[in-house]
């Protein structure tokens, strides 16, 4: 039986340069060359493919091609032996033992090199700074982030969210919360109407009604949501915008209870740098009526820019060094009315503030359409 | 409200500056939105004689004037038509600043040295004209002295400092200088000037007779009609010109400037009729008939209806009251008679006219915030005081009053004990009481509680809360307390929709989603395209009444209306992979029951969309346009972390759904959600020409949660696994193979995974081959050949059985 070298073992497979193989590689093939010419030259070609294997993967399927106990040709040969004359036998069973012996041991040296390679790192087989296969990364919607903040402060402080419709009625959206039919203070809530007497919630206070007729005190709430006005969009007016407002109801609740609260509420959001001003305010739905201003997010406080930037009134605050911040109060003794609690028994105080205009003054946006454009490019800053 | 300073102090003699009066009135809740300036020093312009004329000798249009600016004789080329000897004129000085910024200097003009500029009125910013040299005595009347060298400051009045202040719904008196004026009063212990004091008792009283009516009481409670004869309309004086400046308003004429100082001192609008154009002459005041109609002062003719209270003469409508008179009863350049309407109007009657004709004004921006009723006579005699001024030859004649059974302020109980209740701070009885006094309020103790009386211009008091405002108003509210928050027995926790919410986008952020916060108006086409993709028939869309553009005149049924709009932005802007979700309402509808009442559905859900690449990044055959299966699994790996229960999905083909490529996901037997390739055509809706992969999930069934499974055990015996294909024919869908084989395999039943789907050479005609790898197991033993190979047999004819499908003889 003769062997067919290129059949045995893929020709395209790569060999090692004969030179680097052991120094004894030219006389074991001069050795077996003395045996069966064949056999030299399957050690010569499988001696460089095992030594040339570029990886465990490769070393193992040529082991499989030569040494394999199935299909190897080594194997082969010695199997095929037993059908030859005594002495062509015995020369032939000596070339193919020293043969398997030997390639087996270029095999385990170029095994023995590979994993000491492999140890090494791939660092000379893979160039690591290609960029990986990479998925794509998913972000928070700017107003979620700011918002999630708030609802996590605002549950550390005892409060629960609770979410109400953004359809509602005028009874819900105005006439329970104090605005009487054609209060002037409706003029600040540009309506967008529905049929059938429903409207667009132009503040997310309805909530506190839905919640206080469903419920009974204390009451320990936030109700954030999206609300609407009918109103022209510009640079810093949406038709549909967010607000988050709070709400405690109970025996005693004080004003300086409110206070409290939102200075916790600011340290929690704003760390400590933030200071507030408390002042008064009038809302329709609380007496007395409050405001809580920041100091200026931009100058700091001082109504004017620093040195390094020109100096100059701070366009934020407009020289002031406070910005409105959010409206509050003591919940009007008629809402407790409206919803059936004895404004003697339980009293309570309520805060709102829009999330839009905290985040484009906290991430510097310019524009409040950029909110709701969803342009990846935007938000994928946040 | 704008407060010139001057004004302020023309009533109280107070030390404080104009910035120590604006902080102060800021802390008490008339927030101040700027400290203007208004006017100007005219520093280096001087009053000048004109002496001399000449002309330029290198010009035809220049003079040469020798002019006496009050130290010496200077020199001015001059390009002015109307200079002339005798002339007195404002001289800019050399170094002398315009009000434009320009600085006047020492020039040579066409070779004659000029000293100075004679000024025109617009170059001072008196007023537009600019056709000549402004002439002092023809500009300021008789008050001179116009003596040479008096700076121009002493005759116009220098720069006025004005204070620009948000004025709350509720405090109608702060529409007025008097209002602020006693807000300043209260806090600056300031004593009133005598002409302060005389001001607020000017006293005014009826005389001869006139006719006046008034029908509608309720609208109307008090109406004075003052009948002033021989009056000469023209400008008024300068400094009344300033002052309305100040205030933001033009000059008119002298009579329409006296009825606008006095509404902005005491806030009480008043209307001046030419009484020549009133029939009768008479007044009634009542409601408007139906159809009835009128042309207003801006020229507009508006039709009226009962609903709104007018002022008519004899026969016809004249002034819609509180709100605007009427164009053919104004006073005009030619009126010698007119009659002053002085009235108190009901404000919710001018605020109902006000939305009914969409017409505000400075004098309804008043009523419907309530007037003073009692400020009538006094702001009446100011009138007739002021036209003394302006218009000496005036004189008063017939003089009427309408006064309804004045409604007494109601005295308000305030107890000191629940002041500091729901203040949180102890402020003792006497100091309540100081500090309601010092706002005009009358108190008086009673049995340890305080009866308290508003004065008539804080009809806003009402209730004890209003009261308490005022205390810790002028208390300060800085001087509130910022204690630690109390729970009292408010416990937070997150509800099942906050916790199903969040656990659906960490699913779908995980999934490299970005969360879009999109708008919930869209156009009508866009409204209609997103019901589509849902529950079929559509759910019946809801169309604002008053939208304010076509793109946005209805509420989205569900997200993906202005998903598909953030989408579309996103192509336009060049990325080619987008990838975007959202979790919002959509409105509908209810169905319904047609009986008149409707209500509008909430649905919450949960919308995705993905276009583009499969990954980020991959510079490999990995990348590629991600296909059905790339969103699919996306879906399927969320509902899978949203722990939603056992998903079932089926083809779909809706409107608005690719046919084939599209399918619906059920879970505890409801309909939960679509998914799938959206049609071209429906695409069309918003310009977009690429593939889009839509997801869009409801989440209220979800909202009861999965059903808290016993923990299962893994096992500690390794399972048995095998390999098993089968043959299926084509209409049969894989997910009716993975039933039975799960139902056969039952507890045994480890692990199933499809690891290969082929057809073609090699399987028999119309049918393909599933390929799936199946682990075997027990918690307790390892399991026989005999045991797996009965579940073998068991899986292999019910496919047989139930889906028409063949065990291939081995795995490929």
């Amino acid at each position: 039986m003769s062997v067919d070298l290129g059949r045995a073992l893929d020709p395209s497979w790569s060999g090692a340069d004969p030179a680097r193989l052991t120094p004894g590689h030219t006389q074991r093939v001069a050795e077996l060359r003395a045996l069966a010419q064949e056999l030299a030259a399957l050690y010569q070609r499988g001696a460089e493919v095992l030594a040339g294997a570029p990886d465990g993967a490769a070393l193992h399927e040529r082991h499989v091609a030569l040494l394999g106990r199935e299909r190897g040709v080594v194997t082969q040969l010695l199997a095929a032996l037993p059908g030859l004359p005594l002495e062509e036998k015995k020369r032939r069973g000596r070339g193919l033992n020293l043969l398997k012996r030997w390639l087996q041991e270029v095999e385990e040296a170029r095994r023995a090199e590979l994993q000491a390679l492999g140890e090494r790192g791939a660092a000379q087989e893979l160039d690591v700074t290609l960029p990986g296969r990479r998925p794509w990364v998913g972000r928070r919607h700017v107003l979620a982030l700011l918002q999630d903040e708030l609802l996590d402060v605002a549950h550390g402080m005892g409060f629960s969210a609770y979410y109400s419709p953004e359809v509602e009625d005028d009874w819900h959206n105005f006439g329970s919360l104090n605005f009487p039919p054609e209060h002037p203070a409706r003029e600040a809530h540009d309506t967008y109407f529905l049929e059938g007497g429903l409207l667009l919630r132009t503040h997310t206070s309805p909530g506190w009604v839905r919640a206080m007729k469903e419920r009974r005190p204390p009451l320990r709430l936030v109700f954030p949501g999206r609300v609407y006005r009918a109103e022209a969009v510009d640079a810093t007016h949406s038709d549909q915008f967010h607000q988050m407002d709070g709400l405690f109801v109970a025996a005693g609740v004080s004003l300086a209870d409110l206070r409290g609260t939102l200075a916790a509420l600011v340290r929690g959001v704003f760390g400590g740098q933030v200071r507030t001003r408390f002042r008064p305010s009038f809302f329709p739905f609380v007496e007395p009526g409050a405001e809580l201003d920041f100091s200026c997010f931009q100058c700091g406080g001082s109504g004017r820019l620093p040195e390094a930037q020109g100096g100059g009134r701070c366009k934020v605050c407009k020289g002031t060094g406070w910005i409105e911040g959010l409206g509050a109060g003591m919940i009007h003794p008629a809402v407790f009315e409206a919803v059936g609690y004895d404004p003697q028994e339980v009293t309570g105080f309520a805060f709102g503030m829009g999330l839009d205009r905290m985040a484009m003054l906290r991430y510097g946006v310019p524009e409040i359409r950029l909110l709701l454009e969803n342009d990846v490019r935007f938000l994928g800053q946040f | 409200m704008r407060l010139p300073v001057s004004w302020l102090r023309e009533f109280l003699d107070t030390d404080l500056d104009a910035g120590a009066i604006a902080a102060e009135l800021d802390r008490r809740g008339f927030k101040l939105e700027a400290i203007e300036t208004v006017g100007h020093s005219y520093a280096g312009i001087v009053v000048a004689r004109v002496l001399e004329v000449e002309k330029h000798p290198n010009a035809d249009r220049l003079t040469l004037c020798r002019v006496d600016g009050g130290g010496e004789v200077v020199r001015v080329v001059c390009g002015a038509p109307n200079v002339h000897p005798g002339m007195v004129a404002p001289l800019a000085t050399v170094g002398a600043r315009l009000p434009g910024g320009t600085v006047i200097q020492k020039a040579r003009i066409r070779g004659e040295e000029s000293q100075g500029m004679l000024c025109s009125a617009r170059e001072l910013e008196l007023a537009d004209d600019h056709q000549g040299i402004v002439s002092l005595p023809d500009l300021l009347g008789d008050r001179g002295p116009f003596v040479p060298g008096t700076p121009l400051e002493v005759l116009l009045g220098g720069p006025e400092t004005v204070l620009d202040l948000e004025v709350f719904y509720n405090r109608g008196d702060g529409q007025s200088v008097l209002g602020l004026v006693r807000e300043v009063a209260a806090f600056a212990g300031a004593r009133w000037t005598e002409t302060g004091i005389k001001r607020l008792n000017l006293p005014w009283k009826t005389a001869g007779h006139f006719d006046l009516e008034v029908e509608d009481e309720e609208g109307c409670p008090r109406y004075l009609a003052q009948v002033v004869e021989d009056v000469k309309v023209g400008p008024s004086p300068r400094w009344a010109v300033r002052r309305l400046e100040a205030m933001g308003v033009r000059s008119v004429n002298n009579v329409v400037d006296a009825t606008n100082l006095v509404m902005f001192e005491y806030g009480q609008p008043l209307h001046a009729f030419d009484l020549e154009r009133l029939k009768g002459p008479a007044i009634r005041v009542r409601r408007a008939g139906a159809g009835e109609g009128i042309r207003t002062l801006d020229g507009k003719t508006r039709t009226l209806d009962p609903e709104i209270l007018v002022i008519a003469d004899a026969q016809r409508p004249v002034a819609i009251a509180g709100i605007m008179g009427g164009e053919d009863s104004e006073v005009t350049s030619v009126t010698t008679r007119l009659l002053l309407e002085c009235a108190t109007f009901d404000p919710a009657r001018v605020r109902r006219g006000v939305v009914r004709l969409g017409l505000a004004s400075e004098a309804s921006r008043r009523f419907d915030r309530g007037v003073d009723p009692q400020i009538g006579p006094t702001a009446t005699a100011r009138f007739l005081e002021l036209m003394r001024e302006f218009c000496p030859a005036a004189r008063p004649e017939a003089a009427a009053e309408h006064h309804a059974t004045a409604r007494r302020a109601e005295p308000v109980r305030l107890r000191p004990e629940r002041c500091d209740a729901l203040l949180g701070i102890s402020i003792p009885a006497e100091t309540q009481a100081r500090h309601l006094r010092s706002l005009g309020f009358s108190v008086v103790e009673h049995g340890g509680r305080l009866v308290v009386t508003p004065p008539s211009w804080r009809r806003d008091v009402q209730r004890e809360e209003d009261v308490i405002e005022e205390v810790v108003r002028a208390h300060g509210y800085d001087a509130i307390p910022e204690p630690m928050p109390e729970l009292r027995g408010a416990v937070a926790h997150r509800t099942p929709r906050e916790r199903l919410v969040e656990a659906a986008r960490r699913a779908l952020l995980g999934r490299g989603f970005v969360e879009a916060w999109t708008t919930s108006l869209v156009s009508e086409a866009e409204a209609q395209a997103a019901a589509a993709l849902g529950e079929d028939p559509p759910a019946a869309v809801v169309a604002l009444a008053n939208p304010l553009s076509r793109e946005s005149a209805f509420l989205r049924p569900n997200p993906a209306a202005g998903l598909m709009r953030a989408l579309a932005h996103n192509l336009r802007q060049g990325q080619e992979s987008v990838r975007l979700f959202e979790i919002g309402a959509g409105f509908r509808w209810a169905p319904g029951e047609g009986d008149g009442k409707r209500a509008v559905e909430e649905p919450l859900y949960l919308c995705a969309a993905l276009t583009g690449r499969r990954f980020a990044h991959a510079h490999d055959a990995a990348q590629a346009a991600a296909d059905f299966f790339d969103a699919k699994g996306a879906w399927e790996g969320a509902l899978e972390e949203m722990r939603v229960d056992t998903p079932e999905w089926r083809a779909y083909s809706g409107p608005g759904w690719k046919p084939g490529a599209s399918a619906q996901v059920a879970s505890r037997g409801s309909r939960i959600g679509w998914s799938g390739v959206l049609a071209p055509r429906w695409l069309d809706t918003w310009d977009i020409e690429v593939p889009v992969h839509l997801g869009l999930m409801r989440l209220d069934p979800l909202l009861a949660g999965a059903p808290t499974a016993a923990a299962r055990l893994p096992g500690r015996f390794p399972p048995v696994r095998r390999d098993l294909a089968f043959f299926v024919p084509h209409p049969v869908p894989y997910a009716d193979v993975e039933r039975v084989l799960k139902r056969e395999g039952g507890a045994r039943l480890r692990g199933l995974e499809l690891f290969d789907v082929y057809a073609g050479a090699g399987t028999p005609e119309g049918t393909r081959s599933l390929a799936f790898a199946l682990q075997f197991g027990h918690e307790e033993r390892t399991l026989t050949d005999s045991e797996v190979e009965e579940i073998q047999r068991r899986m292999a004819a019910a496919v047989a059985s139930e889906c028409g499908g063949r065990l291939r003889e081995k795995a490929p």
